[in-house]
């Protein structure tokens, strides 16, 4: 098991330590960094194809132990960021084939095709096939007689 | 600060220049910005600073700056 390098800095009220790139990408730091800015001040710096060094120096005045907390909080949101992303990616198509589905579902009659149109407006009583026409009216031979 | 002059140095495989130039735009009402690069840093230097928390304006500007990237 190895622990990202850490360095504790009581006398600038920092915790720097180092992710690898590897593991961790610039894109995911990017967005945990975003998360953590209204309590820390958050700079990067170092290789984004090797190792990516994190300065996080608290707002407020903080410990040893307070500092360590905070660098377990950003790792752990850090884990969350990249997690969500694993999902997202996994669940792309089925999340834009529901989205297409609402949106037809959701469009006016005027965008449905002509004969969808038909049977959507056909009522329970219209026969359009003639099926409730009798044998014998369909099959009626005209006498060709006028009365 | 006032008087005296703080360097940041942004890296640039992280920070893209556009949002150092947007930032320093932002910030230019609050301190005199002077933006310069060597080989794989950019050096914004900060002076003039008009507000009173002056030790601040440097982890502001770098927090505001890495806001700005797109994610």
């Amino acid at each position: 098991m190895s622990h990202p390098k850490t360095k504790i800095d009581l006398k600038n009220n920092e915790v720097v330590f180092w992710l690898d790139s590897k593991i961790y990408s610039l894109e995911s730091i990017y967005n945990t960094a975003y998360v953590f800015l209204d309590r820390a001040y958050v700079f990067l710096d170092g290789d984004p194809e090797k190792e990516i060094e994190v300065h996080l120096k608290g707002k407020e005045e903080l410990d040893g132990k307070k500092l360590e907390a905070l660098q377990g909080e950003f790792l752990n949101e850090l884990l969350n960021f990249l997690l969500r992303t694993k999902i997202a990616k996994r669940n792309k198509k089925i999340r834009e084939y529901i989205i297409a589905s609402a949106l037809v579902s959701g469009l006016p009659n005027s965008f449905v095709s002509p004969n969808e149109d038909k049977e959507t407006k056909a009522g329970w009583q219209d026969d359009p096939l003639g099926i409730a026409v009798p044998w014998e009216e369909k099959n009626q031979k005209p006498t060709g007689k006028k009365r | 600060m006032k008087g005296k002059t703080a360097a940041i140095k942004f890296n640039k495989k992280i920070y893209p220049a556009k949002e150092i130039q947007k930032a320093i735009a932002d910030f230019k009402q609050l301190a005199s910005f002077s933006l310069s690069e060597n080989k794989s840093y950019r050096i914004v230097k900060i002076s003039d600073v008009m507000a009173q928390e002056d030790k601040l304006i440097g982890n502001e500007f770098s927090n505001y700056a890495l806001s700005l990237i797109k994610h």
